[in-house]
């Protein structure tokens, strides 16, 4: 029971539930109605070098979940490096205009790392990370859209059991697998924070028009056709585990959330309001745990990258 | 109750993560693989084919994708088959044409250089 609590808690902070306030004005925004965002490479202003790279990894996910077609960051990356923009500043000082012609970019959005900034202790780790989005207009360089946030993030502050050893003991596990693996918890921070600026209704990006679509069609029809499909995947998704190695999950919380979701594949009917990612997961037990959690959680995973990586 | 809890668990989750439109799968995490050891290319050459044979099932390929894994072609050399993906992803999004067709010329070039 407490553990489901402090599952709970986790969970609570992994999905990123945050008030809002007051909404934004759109008007120019609406008005320019991009169809497709260019994510130029990121400016860094921390003190960590693989800041940028790390976070652009983060971001094409949600702003393309969010409806608008999102130029490939990599190739973007390259092809700015080809036309002698090595660096992200002398990027961000280009002309909007002409970064947008370049490839034919309805709008590009500037993101700045303003912290990216671990603090260790024997028993707690913070983690913080700040950010600065812009969106501009291809056609007019004129501002759509900005935000800032900083997120912070202390790993161990949900464990209190009653048990003070047990207690300790999880604290320094978790600030332990912190320390160890402390690109996870930036990834992991970074996509909180980007899709809690990009998701949120009135704050962030309105829903552009591959979700306005999508959306459109679900509503059309709800009934589950993707059954047969996702058998097929899984036979994909075996073969792929030859090439790509997955460690064990690490950290003990984690390992937790894990086991969780995966016991709950007898509860299909009872929760009816499950969305198909977790349908697909419930019909898939074989599949490899790890790669099924990454689709709408991915700490675990990317946990499990950061020990690879490690290793 | 074990079960209540862990229905109650389901609703919480999917009431808070929705579920995504796309199959991105691996994508960021063989990006960011690929960033820590970029000499490790035809490793995320091989995780992008792998979301997109995963996603191609599904039939919700992620923009960007295929352009993605053509552009890894392209640095491995491969320019024929760097120009197919560059093609399906025009096809794919029409948002990619300007970008895709000065790729598909860059491939073309390249081809031509070296044969």
């Amino acid at each position: 029971m407490k553990r489901f609590f402090s599952a709970l808690i986790i969970l609570f902070f992994v999905s990123g539930c945050v008030t809002v306030p007051a909404p934004k004005d759109y008007t120019q925004f609406n008005a320019s109605n991009p169809k497709s965002i260019l994510v130029v490479p990121v400016v860094n202003e921390s003190m960590d070098l693989m800041a940028p790279n790390l976070f652009l990894t983060t971001i094409s996910k949600p702003v393309a979940e969010q409806g608008y077609y999102v130029f490939p960051v990599h190739l973007v990356k390259r092809v700015l490096e080809d036309e002698g923009l090595y660096d992200a500043n002398l990027v961000h000082n280009a002309q909007t205009t002409r970064l947008a012609a370049l490839f034919g970019a309805d709008a590009v959005l500037y993101i700045t790392i303003k912290k990216w900034e671990a603090r260790y202790a024997v028993l707690s780790t913070t983690i913080v990370v700040g950010l600065d989005y812009v969106i501009k207009d291809g056609r007019t360089g004129n501002t759509l859209w900005k935000e800032s946030k900083t997120m912070t993030y202390s790993p161990n502050g949900g464990s209190n059991s009653g048990n003070p050893l047990a207690d300790l003991v999880a604290e320094l596990v978790v600030a332990a697998c912190t320390k160890a693996f402390p690109d996870a918890n930036y990834i992991q921070m970074a996509q909180q924070t980007n899709n809690g600026v990009i998701a949120t209704a009135g704050q962030g990006l309105p829903p552009g028009k591959y979700l306005i679509r999508y959306q459109q069609k679900k509503a059309g029809m709800k009934i589950d056709t993707t059954a047969p499909e996702e058998k097929t995947a899984t036979a994909s998704e075996e073969k792929a585990t030859e090439t790509v190695k997955e460690e064990p999950v690490i950290a003990e919380t984690q390992a937790e959330i894990v086991k969780k979701e995966t016991e709950s594949v007898p509860v299909k009917e009872t929760a009816s309001a499950v969305s198909e990612s977790v349908e697909t997961e419930v019909a898939e037990p074989t599949a490899v745990e790890t790669e099924n959690v990454s689709e709408k959680k991915s700490d675990p995973v990317e946990k499990d990258v950061a020990a690879e990586e490690s290793n | 109750m074990k079960k209540l809890l862990v229905a109650l668990l389901v609703v919480f989750v999917c009431g808070c993560a929705p579920k995504t439109m796309y199959t991105w799968d691996r994508y960021d995490k063989s990006l960011y693989k690929y960033y820590k050891n970029p000499t490790e290319l035809e490793d995320f050459r091989l995780n992008l084919v792998y979301v997109i044979e995963k996603a191609e099932k599904r039939g919700n390929i992620p923009p960007g994708i295929y352009a993605e894994y053509g552009y890894v072609l392209f640095e491995q050399k491969q320019y024929q088959e760097s120009i197919v993906y560059f093609e399906k992803e025009k096809a794919a999004w029409p948002e990619s044409v300007v970008i895709m067709n000065k790729m598909i010329d860059n491939s073309k070039k390249a081809m031509a250089a070296t044969s």
